[in-house]
C-alpha cells in the first residue's frame, strides 16, 4: 500500500507540472491523472494509510471505506470529465485551478483527522475561487470577493470547532460527531455553509453562474458534495437536517421560476438536489444514506452535463438569459440532446439516472411515516422537473427564436457531455454496479410498476401546469434582473452596515479629533504656558487687594506680572512666591 | 452589446386558456380537499 501516491496528491503535484507542459502532452497529462488517481482508488483496500506524525498528531491522509470510496470514484470521474471539457481552455490558471480543486475534494473524502481535512478544506474554497475570477469580469470579481468571504467564514466556523473539539476529545480524529455542545455547532455551521443549509445558502447561485464556462462544471459536483460526504460522515441521523433538507428542496423551486439567466437557475436547482442529500442524511437510515449517496453519485454526473450543456451555449453565443437566447435546437442539436438527458435525469424520468437514486430517499421518509415529509419531497420533485427539466431546455433550445445562428462546441466538449450522457443512462438502466459500492447493502428495487406509474404521473402533470402557465399567460416573464435571497443582508444589508459603520465610526473620528486634538490639547497648551502666571496672580492677588490695591491698579498690576512673566523677568519676590506655591503642591501631593 | 439585450420576455396569454387554468385549478382545489377531509366525513 505504500508504494502507491494518494489520490489527492497525483491531481494536486500534478497541477504544479501544468505550466511547463506545450500543447499537445499538456492534454494527455492533464487526463492521465484523473485516470492515475481512478486506478489508485480501485487498488486501494479499506483501511487507514499515508499516516504521517506531526506535533504529537497522526495525520491520516488515507482513511479508506465504503462511504469515502463513492465520493472519491465520482471526484476522479467528474475530475476526467470536466478537464476533457476544458481541454481547448487556453488559460492555466483555470487548469491549475481545477486539479488543485479536484485534489482539495478528493482529499477531504480521504482525510481521517481534523488536520488534514481542514487543510483540503480550505484548499477547496481557495482553488475554487479562481475558477470564479478566471471569468474576469467585473460581476465575476465582485461574486468571487463575497464568495470567498463567506467561505471563510465557514472555515473559521469550523476551525473554532475543531480545536474545541480537539481540546474536549484529546483526538484528532473523527468520524460521527452528532449536535450536541459548541464545538459540533461550529463544526456543523462550517460543514453546513458548504452544503448550502439555508440561511448559509445564497452564495451558490450568486458565484456559479459568474464562473467560467468550464469552472462551473468543477464548482457544480465538488464544493456541496464535499460538504455532503462530511456530513453523512459527522452528522448522519441528525433531524433538523430533515427539516433544512426539507427546506432546501421546497424554497428555490419559486426563485429558479423567476430567474432568466440559466445558468442561475440550475444553481438553484442545485441547492434543491442537495436538500434531497440533507434530508436522507437527517432521516439516517441505511436506506437514506445509501440514497443520499447514490443521489450524489447521480447528480454530480447529471448536473455536470447540465452545465456542461448550458456552458457550450454560453461559450459559442456569449449568451446565457432565458430573454436573449431561444431556438438553438436547430444550430446545436447534439449539445441540446445531451442538455434533454440531464434535465431529464435530474427530474427523475425512468431510465434516467435520478430515478434510481432520488426515490430511495423519498422510499425512506415514506418508510419513517414522514408524511409531511414525503408531500415536500414530491412536490419538490415537480419542481424541479418544471424549472431544470423544462425551463432549462425550453428557454434554451426551444421557446422563442431568438435568431442566433451558432454551431456546436468543439469536439473535446461534445464528447465530455456524450460520456456524461452516457453514464447518466447507464446507471438508470444498470444501477446494479453503482448499489454495489453503496455504504450499505441495498435491497431497493426502483423499477417496480407502481413507482414508474406514480412518477410519470408526477411528471405528466407537472408538464402539464408548465404548459398551462405559459400558454394562459400566467408563467412568470423573463426579467433581467437580480433575484435577492438571503444574501439580502450582505449586498443590501451590508450597505446599510457599510453606512451605518461609515457614519458611526467616522463621527466618532471627527468628534474625537475635534475635542481632542484641536480642543483639549489646544487647551492644555495654554493652561501650561499660562500656568506660571495664573499661579502667581492666584497667590498674589489676594494679597494685593488685603493692601488696597484695588480697580484700575490691581488690573495694571495683574497686566505687569504676565508680562514679566513672559518675558522671563519677574522680581525676585514674585519667583520666591511662585517657589512657595510650587513647595506647597507638592507638599500637599506627598 | 449589453444595451441591445431584451430586458424582458413576456409570456402572450393565449385565447381560451386563462378559462382552462381556471376550471383547472377549481377541480384541483376540490380533489385535494376531498382527499385531506376524506377522513373527517
Amino acid at each position: 500500500m505504500t508504494n502507491l501516491i494518494p489520490p489527492s496528491a497525483i491531481f494536486i503535484v500534478g497541477a504544479l507540472f501544468v505550466p511547463f507542459i506545450k500543447g499537445r502532452l499538456k492534454s494527455v497529462f492533464m487526463l492521465l491523472l484523473p485516470v492515475a488517481a481512478f486506478i489508485t482508488l480501485v487498488k486501494m483496500p479499506e483501511g487507514k494509510y499515508w499516516i504521517v506524525h506531526f506535533l504529537d498528531y497522526d495525520l491520516i491522509f488515507g482513511r479508506v471505506d465504503r462511504l469515502s470510496m463513492v465520493f472519491g470514484y465520482i471526484f476522479t470521474i467528474i475530475s476526467f470529465i470536466g478537464i476533457l471539457f476544458a481541454l481547448k481552455v487556453k488559460d492555466d490558471l483555470q487548469h491549475i485551478s481545477a486539479l488543485l480543486y479536484a485534489g482539495g475534494a478528493v482529499g477531504v473524502s480521504f482525510a481521517g483527522d481534523f488536520f488534514s481535512l481542514y487543510i483540503f478544506w480550505e484548499l477547496l474554497a481557495v482553488a475554487s475561487t479562481f475558477l470564479i475570477l478566471a471569468r474576469r469580469t467585473k460581476a465575476a470579481q465582485n461574486a468571487a470577493f463575497r464568495y470567498i468571504l463567506v467561505h471563510i467564514f465557514g472555515g473559521l466556523c469550523l476551525l473554532a470547532g475543531i480545536i474545541i473539539y480537539i481540546q474536549n476529545t484529546g483526538t484528532i480524529e473523527f468520524a460521527y460527531i452528532g449536535l450536541g455542545g459548541l464545538a459540533s455547532w461550529l463544526i456543523f455551521i462550517g460543514i453546513a455553509l458548504n452544503g448550502v443549509i439555508p440561511p448559509l445558502h445564497p452564495w451558490l447561485q450568486d458565484a456559479y453562474p459568474e464562473a467560467t464556462v468550464t469552472g462551473a462544471v468543477f464548482l457544480s459536483a465538488l464544493t456541496t458534495k464535499s460538504a455532503v460526504y462530511l456530513m453523512a460522515r459527522t452528522f448522519p441521523g441528525t433531524e433538523l437536517l430533515i427539516y433544512m433538507g426539507v427546506l432546501m428542496t421546497a424554497m428555490p423551486i419559486f426563485y429558479a421560476v423567476l430567474e432568466n439567466d440559466i445558468r442561475r437557475v440550475l444553481g438553484y436547482s442545485l441547492i434543491n438536489q442537495v436538500g434531497f442529500m440533507m434530508c436522507g442524511i437527517g432521516i439516517g437510515t441505511q436506506l437514506s444514506i445509501n440514497g443520499t449517496v447514490s443521489h450524489a453519485f447521480c447528480h454530480i454526473l447529471y448536473k455536470a452535463l447540465l452545465f456542461m450543456s448550458t456552458g457550450s451555449v454560453l461559450y459559442m453565443t456569449g449568451k446565457i438569459r432565458c430573454t436573449d437566447i431561444g431556438g438553438l435546437y436547430k444550430t446545436m442539436p447534439l449539445t441540446c440532446l445531451f442538455c434533454m438527458v440531464g434535465a431529464a435525469s435530474i427530474s427523475a424520468f425512468p431510465l434516467f439516472s435520478g430515478f434510481v437514486s432520488k426515490s430511495m430517499i423519498v422510499s425512506a421518509a415514506s418508510h419513517g411515516n414522514m408524511v409531511a415529509v414525503w408531500l415536500v419531497l414530491q412536490f419538490a420533485s415537480a419542481g424541479v422537473f418544471h424549472h431544470a427539466g423544462i425551463k432549462v431546455p425550453f428557454f434554451t433550445f426551444f421557446g422563442h427564436d431568438s435568431g442566433i445562428r451558432t454551431k456546436e462546441p468543439p469536439l473535446n466538449m461534445l464528447l465530455a457531455m456524450g460520456i456524461a450522457a452516457f453514464l447518466c443512462v447507464a446507471i438508470a438502466i444498470f444501477p446494479r454496479p453503482l448499489y454495489d459500492i453503496l455504504p450499505y447493502p441495498v435491497h431497493y428495487v426502483p423499477y417496480t410498476g407502481a413507482h414508474v406509474v406514480g412518477q410519470l404521473q408526477l411528471l405528466m402533470f407537472g408538464a402539464l401546469a408548465f404548459c398551462l402557465l405559459i400558454l394562459s399567460g400566467y408563467y412568470p416573464p423573463e426579467m433581467r434582473a437580480i433575484n435577492l435571497d438571503t444574501d439580502w443582508f450582505y449586498r443590501k444589508g451590508g450597505r446599510l452596515f457599510y453606512y451605518i459603520m461609515d457614519k458611526a465610526l467616522n463621527g466618532i473620528n471627527r468628534a474625537s479629533e475635534r475635542v481632542f486634538v484641536g480642543g483639549l490639547a489646544g487647551y492644555l497648551g495654554r493652561v501650561s504656558r499660562d500656568c506660571p502666571t495664573r499661579a502667581a496672580l492666584l497667590a498674589m492677588v489676594p494679597a494685593w487687594v488685603i493692601s488696597g490695591i484695588t480697580g484700575e491698579k490691581l488690573v495694571l498690576k495683574k497686566a505687569g506680572v504676565r508680562a514679566a512673566l513672559r518675558t522671563g523677568t519677574s522680581p525676585i519676590g514674585i519667583t520666591a512666591a511662585i517657589a512657595t506655591i510650587f513647595l506647597v503642591v507638592v507638599f500637599l501631593l506627598m | 452589446m449589453d444595451e441591445e439585450e431584451k430586458m424582458v420576455l413576456s409570456h402572450e396569454p393565449v385565447p381560451g386558456y386563462k378559462t382552462v387554468i381556471h376550471i383547472v385549478m377549481v377541480v384541483a382545489a376540490l380533489y385535494l380537499a376531498f382527499i385531506f377531509l376524506k377522513p373527517y366525513l
